[in-house]
């Protein structure tokens, strides 16, 4: 997949997840529904991954000091903390349960669980975010910047008759 | 195409099974976790202004102790929306997430800097 792709769908996660984390912002309504689309797009992320998890997955047991290990377990770490986060903000909903009709008597555990792993998502996201930090910015550096700075860099004038003419 | 649908169900399996594990441990496990099963931890870190309140309905009879973090919750409804609040919680999140990136940097510029000048020694 290409790396513009790739940086897309990493931004929307970003962005996401950045408002998902603030319920304050949205409202607990969208704070549920815009937590379940981005699960959908974490599924996007990781199926743009695929090889590497079943490459660093078999890998793992034989090469020990090795940084893509790091990376498998902050990796798998965080996708644990998103399983948590989505099922015990699905055990507390009163949005899409109330929709659905749907009354649970899960343990009222839940929703302490929901702010710790929302927090440990946050600081698993930070460390996923640095692990990757050289990436994330020559990516932005070759799709963002160096066009926005193109644009900006002065050009000859070609239906400037004149200076054609003494180019020549 | 079919490849990709593949993988979608197989990353949906690993999750559902991983939630069922979740959940079984919380449901069986959660006082010997030390998890405050009385009622959640009052309003939360946000304590959401204005929350419907569904648990002050499931609430068992002898949890009244635990209830003034909800208290905050019962006024309004539906969840009210704080710009101000929310926007600088984001902020504080986007500072956290550059810290760490931050830390790590200079974590990695720091074994750099030890494992050159090992390797400079050795030659
Ligand atoms: C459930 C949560 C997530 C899981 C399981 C996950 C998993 C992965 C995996 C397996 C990779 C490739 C392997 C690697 O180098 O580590 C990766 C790369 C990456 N992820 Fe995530 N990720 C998650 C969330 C996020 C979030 C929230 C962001 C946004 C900050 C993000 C940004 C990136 C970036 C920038 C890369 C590397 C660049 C690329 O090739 O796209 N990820 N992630
Ligand atoms: C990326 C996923 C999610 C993140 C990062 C997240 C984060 C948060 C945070 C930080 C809070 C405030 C907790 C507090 O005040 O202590 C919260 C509250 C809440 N979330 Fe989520 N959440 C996510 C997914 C969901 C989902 C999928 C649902 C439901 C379908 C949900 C339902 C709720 C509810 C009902 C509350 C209010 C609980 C209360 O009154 O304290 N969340 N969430």
């Amino acid at each position: 997949m290409s790396a513009k792709t790739n940086l897309f769908v990493d931004s929307v996660i970003l962005v996401g997840f950045l408002v998902a984390f603030e319920p304050l912002l949205t409202g607990i309504a969208i704070h549920e529904w815009l937590s379940l689309a981005l699960a959908a797009t974490l599924m996007v992320h990781l199926v743009l991954h695929w090889e590497w998890v079943l490459n660093v997955a078999a890998r793992f047991l034989r090469k020990w000091f090795h940084e893509s290990r790091l990376n498998f377990i902050v990796d798998t770490a965080l996708f644990i903390a998103f399983v948590l986060v989505m099922l015990s903000g699905i055990l507390i909903s009163r949005s899409i349960l109330g929709l659905l009709g749907i009354q649970l008597a899960a343990s009222p555990a839940w929703r302490t669980l929901h702010s710790l792993s929302a927090d440990a998502s946050l600081y698993l996201t930070g460390l996923h975010f640095a692990l990757h930090w050289k990436w994330i910015a020559s990516t932005i550096n070759r799709f963002v910047v160096a066009p926005l700075g193109r644009l900006f860099q002065p050009r000859p004038l070609l239906s400037d008759p004149l200076a054609a003419v003494e180019e020549k | 195409m079919l490849k990709a649908t593949f993988r979608y169900l197989v990353i949906l399996l690993v999750a559902c099974l991983a939630a069922l594990a979740l959940y079984w441990v919380v449901e069986n496990r959660a006082s010997s976790l030390g998890l405050n099963t009385a009622l959640g931890r009052g309003g939360g870190r946000h304590a959401m202004a204005g929350a419907e309140g569904g648990f002050l309905e499931q609430r068992p009879a002898n949890a009244e102790a635990s209830l003034e973090g909800f208290s905050r919750m019962e006024h309004g409804r539906g969840g009210e929306v704080n710009l101000l609040g929310g926007l600088s919680g984001v902020l504080k999140n986007v500072t956290v997430i550059a810290a760490i990136t931050l830390i790590v940097f200079a974590i990695r510029q720091a074994g750099n800097l030890i494992f050159q000048r090992r390797r400079v020694k050795a030659v």
